[in-house]
């Protein structure tokens, strides 16, 4: 094994990092696992899940036609990549007026986006209860878009600062002298520099938009069903069938079993402050 | 053997000087050539770039917080519509009420404290188990991943369900060893416990993988150097590693401290703050109060109250640390 | 990025765009999704269909967040829901904002003490929802470990000690506890030993509990020995699982269903549930009671108390015409007896009860048990104030639960104190 600014191990110190290993990947990866083998058990068998031996994949079908699962799975994706889409048109923005300016204006920006950043969701989630109703887009998309926009922009212009601070202003500097306007150079020449940053932030902001649940809880009754407050549902209302809830949990995070994979490289290479 | 700062560097990060980077001379240079284009152009390309967000936040953040703070100095209940100024009355009501300053501050505090402890003690321990080459790497990470993909309400009842006292995976094995089962949901530390394993197994990845990731492109001069001097390995580590990886530790940190702060989503699912209450936050409380009891005014002035304390908490860490977060090309 | 913007338009117009206005009415029913409302809702979809003017949407909303929601829409100048399901707790809550519906078909077929108490008031005298449901809860228990059905709390404890030593089943009784489930282990028992959470105790009427200055009779030796054979239970005797206090209805449920308990507390309509060979290992081995009576009470008790359908006053007139209708089919013969049979509801009108007592040996076992036991108790308090003095009795008798045997009086005072402050203005 090769140290990366580490001492080689030998003989039980080996053995001892190995165990350690092994624990870290056993405890992360245990309760997954056990909500996939529960989900895959038939509902006289969950109560031991262990001990039974039947496998049935009636449970997922059974998730699929529980009430409005499909639907909360389909307003869930909707909103979260409206929600990615807009979140992004606007944080990037804002993170380049971050990075590139200096200032008193730039800094009453950053920190105002700072102090906003540290309110917790609910003391401004509440309200928006009665305040989306006054607007009429309670329990719809837009009343609960704007909120999400709200929760990314403060999240992620410090990180796009971080971003657009990375890069070499030369090009930029080159195109100007060129007589491209400032708008120009943010499109044509930064942005372009940036769009793995770009990548990673996107996967995170469907994430967690996608896992969402107090504002799915405040902002909705009925109409715009979202999946989390939905699969909470199923643990609080129909009996314990958690043979349903975790065949819909795991349904649940094969959207974001997809996305993780697929963009970790960016992500572990696009956040590196 | 100390390692810091060199002293043309330390100059640097006193007072406001700390914002500027390497490329200060070209921002100057780009200030400079924006100003061929007037300042007022200048002034219209900021405010057209922040614009769509500083409506989004005023819209959604600032109002419903303005309309909080209005709503928590009036008497404000579900058939009482009355709208009366009581001015600070609510807060003192909450200050007074001897659950919430007895029980629901203390256990958002003392979650917090925990939990921030766990997760960055954990975190640091295994970026650096995993700072090998070794095969089976990706595996490793890939299983890492695993509760970053889960939602936090996902993980509450998958939490739950471990522990859950008859059929649960943990107290079979607990049974199963000689031990006996705990009735983990009956009590308010047990409970709490959950919790804080919920949220520990939810978020220590993230912070082993970003500080894994900082210290993948950490320089081994000093590491080097300081082995040839005869350093053993966790000499190293607190005098040379530790430092470097502060500002990563500590914008974490500080992201991990709020979000634990105002966490709902777990607490609300494996207990909703029960039993009797006792494993209640902050923002379980400004709920129950908002939505259950139908005290709109106490459900306002309770999650300000949060609001206030984590304002005024994030303006210290700010002043603090505004040193040890400036990035890291502007070391040597 | 011009072509991303337009993208970002269209998805804009598509995600604000609201459905076309038709020339149908469209009547919103907003509801907890349980086996009962859902069946309901089934047969208003029926009697859509055959009355193509009306169109249902059916909106389930979980329980924990319908009381606030439904609260705060119903007191909006246009009321979303058209239909909303009453629970009678919540009846004087909801009394100036509800349409009488007294008018409704099949509605004088129902009996009076199945709406007076919860929907109407001297202020309110036509009744403010129709019943469409009776409910009603006892005790289910393992007809092939039990032969006779325990009728007090000795008895209770005594079998459950008996077929704990016997290694037939691991616990005794298991019910709901946490708040709001605690009717069928903690509010029985309180009822079933006279005791109530305002004096004076069985008291509905809002004017005599004013009169009385509402008081608290949480203090009262009734309410004490409940907790204290509770407390016995947990920690002396163990017959019930050591984390009782948190547990809701379905978590004991899905004890009952795995054989582990011999008894088990729920509305009878679980019925269903519990014999489902598909759902319940002990299918078949069930059998239903009343709860057993206390050392202060007067005999087996339980209650019958309908849930219902009301109309927000705040909503066209044509809504109200069309759901007056619809709530008028799903309380004919049609619906009530396909109620019973596939849920174990119990129907509301009196005919309709007295021809299946005759007919149907399941339903004259249930009607003994609930309707017909020895003492009947309104399961809830009937004034606006109720769903906050219920959380606030829970959370405390929990805390005695999980503290010490001798403190359980001083917990029920302060518990005394803390009610006192809700009544106080």
């Amino acid at each position: 094994m090769a140290e990366r600014g580490q001492l080689p191990l030998r003989g039980w110190k080996k053995g001892l990092w190995g165990f350690a290993i092994f624990l870290v990947c056993f405890f992360f990866a245990f309760p997954v696992f056990w909500l996939i083998l529960t989900s895959l058990r038939p509902e006289t068998e969950v109560f031991y899940v262990h001990a039974g031996t039947s496998f049935t994949l009636k449970n997922f079908v059974g998730a699929f036609n529980s009430h409005q699962f499909v639907r909360s799975m389909v307003n869930s994706a909707i909103l979260a990549t409206l929600a990615t889409t807009c979140s992004l048109l606007v944080t990037v923005q804002s993170g380049y007026m971050l990075g590139r300016f200096r200032g008193t204006f730039r800094n009453t920006w950053f920190g105002f986006i700072y102090i906003v950043r540290t309110i917790p969701y609910i003391t401004w989630g509440m309200p928006l209860y009665f305040i989306t109703q006054w607007m009429r887009i309670y329990d719809t998309y837009l009343g609960l878009l704007f909120p999400h926009m709200a929760v990314h922009i403060a999240f992620f212009s410090l990180v796009m600062k971080g971003f657009f601070e990375n890069i070499s202003l030369a090009s930029e500097e080159a195109a100007r002298i060129d007589g491209c306007s400032n708008w120009g150079v943010f499109w044509k020449i930064a942005i372009p520099q940036v769009l793995p940053g770009i990548g990673a932030i996107s996967l995170i902001c469907w994430l967690w938009t996608w896992n969402e649940l107090l504002f799915a809880m405040l902002l909705t009754s009925g109409r715009t069903t979202l999946l989390t407050l939905t699969i909470v549902q199923f643990v609080q209302e129909i009996g314990i069938q958690w043979n349903l809830m975790s065949a819909a949990a795991v349904i649940a995070l094969i959207p974001a079993i997809i996305i993780t994979i697929f963009g970790q490289k960016y992500v572990m290479r696009g956040l590196r402050v | 053997m100390g390692w810091s700062y060199p002293n043309s560097q330390r100059d640097r990060m006193s007072g406001r000087n700390w914002q500027r980077s390497k490329n200060d001379l070209d921002i100057e240079a780009e200030l400079e050539a924006g100003r061929r284009y007037g300042l007022n152009q200048r002034r219209k390309f900021m405010w057209g770039l922040i614009l769509p967000a500083f409506l989004t936040l005023i819209f959604f953040e600032i109002l419903p917080v303005a309309s909080a703070f209005w709503t928590s100095i009036h008497r404000a209940r579900l058939f009482d519509k009355s709208r009366i100024f009581v001015g600070l009355d609510n807060y003192l009501h909450l200050l007074k009420d001897p659950h919430f300053f007895g029980t629901v501050l203390p256990n958002t505090f003392l979650f917090t404290f925990i939990g921030l402890t766990l997760e960055t003690a954990l975190g640091v321990v295994i970026a650096l188990l995993l700072n090998r080459k070794f095969k089976g790497e990706t595996l490793v990470r890939v299983l890492l991943l695993f509760p970053l993909m889960v939602a936090p309400s996902i993980s509450g009842i998958l939490f739950s369900w471990l522990f859950n006292t008859q059929f649960g995976i943990v107290d079979v094995f607990l049974e199963a060893i000689g031990f006996y089962r705990v009735p983990w949901l009956a009590g308010r530390w047990t409970a709490m416990s959950v919790i804080v394993i919920s949220d520990v197994w939810l978020w220590t990845p993230w912070f082993a993988i970003l500080l894994l990731a900082a210290l993948q492109v950490q320089p081994l001069e000093p590491v080097e150097a300081a082995r040839i001097d005869g350093a053993n390995a966790s000499q190293v580590f607190f005098n040379i590693t530790l430092p470097y990886l502060s500002p990563v530790l500590t914008i974490c940190m500080l992201i991990r401290t709020f979000d634990l702060f105002r966490q709902f989503d777990q607490t609300w699912v494996i207990t909703t703050g029960g039993p009797a209450r006792s494993t209640e936050f902050f923002s379980i409380y400004a709920y129950k109060e908002f939505f259950e009891y139908t005290r709109y005014d106490l459900g306002n002035a309770a999650s300000l109250l949060g609001a206030v304390v984590m304002m005024i908490f994030g303006i210290i860490m700010y002043r603090t640390f505004a040193r040890i977060t400036m990035s890291e090309r502007e070391k040597a | 990025m011009k072509k991303l913007w337009f993208i970002v338009l269209i998805l804009f117009c598509l995600a604000v765009w609201a459905g076309p206005a038709g020339a149908k009415v469209k009547i919103r029913v907003v509801y907890q999704p349980f086996t009962i409302h859902n069946q309901q809702v089934k047969w208003m979809q029926e009697w859509a269909k055959k009355n193509p003017d009306v169109e249902i949407e059916p909106v389930p909303l979980a329980y924990e967040l319908y009381y606030p929601k439904v609260s705060t829409a119903i007191q909006s100048p246009k009321c979303e829901y058209d239909i909303v399901w009453h629970n009678d707790d919540w009846g004087m809550a909801w009394i100036d904002f509800m349409e009488p519906v007294d008018d409704v078909e099949n509605f004088k077929r129902i009996p009076r003490h199945l709406w007076d108490v919860f929907w109407a008031d001297k202020k309110h005298p036509r009744a403010s929802a129709v019943p469409f449901i009776g409910t009603s809860a006892g005790m289910f228990y393992r007809k092939d470990l039990i032969t006779t059905p325990p009728k007090t709390w000795k008895d209770v404890e005594a079998v459950s000690l008996k077929l704990m030593k016997e290694g037939k089943v691991k616990f005794g009784y298991v019910g709901g506890v946490k708040y709001p489930h605690a009717y069928f282990t903690l509010l029985a028992w309180m009822w079933a030993n006279q005791g109530d959470i305002l004096a004076p105790p069985f008291e509905r009427d809002k004017e005599v509990l004013a009169k009385n200055g509402w008081k608290p009779f949480v203090t009262d030796v009734t309410m004490i020995e409940a907790l204290e054979f509770w407390w016995d239970q947990i920690h002396k005797t163990k017959t019930v699982p050591a984390d009782f206090v948190g547990y809701t209805r379905t978590a004991a449920m899905a004890i009952f269903q795995a054989g582990d308990c011999a008894m088990f507390g729920e509305d009878a309509l679980k019925y269903g549930d519990v014999n489902d060979p598909a759902k319940s290992k002990v299918a078949g081995k069930v059998a239903f009671t009343s709860f057993p009576s206390g050392p202060h009470g007067k005999g087996p008790l339980s209650w019958d108390v309908p849930w219902g359908w009301g109309i927000p006053k705040n909503i066209p007139e044509e809504n109200k015409k069309a759901a007056k209708r619809v709530i008028g089919y799903v309380i004919s013969d049609e619906v009530q007896l396909d109620m019973w049979k596939t849920t174990g509801g119990i129907p509301v009108t009196t005919d309709l009860r007295e021809q299946l007592s005759k007919t149907d040996p399941l339903f004259r076992e249930f009607a003994v048990a609930t309707y017909k036991a020895p003492v009947l108790v309104m399961s809830a308090g009937y004034y606006p104030e109720w769903p906050q003095v219920h959380s606030i009795w829970n959370d405390y008798c929990i805390k005695a639960l999980m503290g010490d045997k001798k403190d359980i009086k001083k917990v029920m005072a302060q518990c005394e104190e803390e009610l006192k402050k809700v009544f106080k203005k």
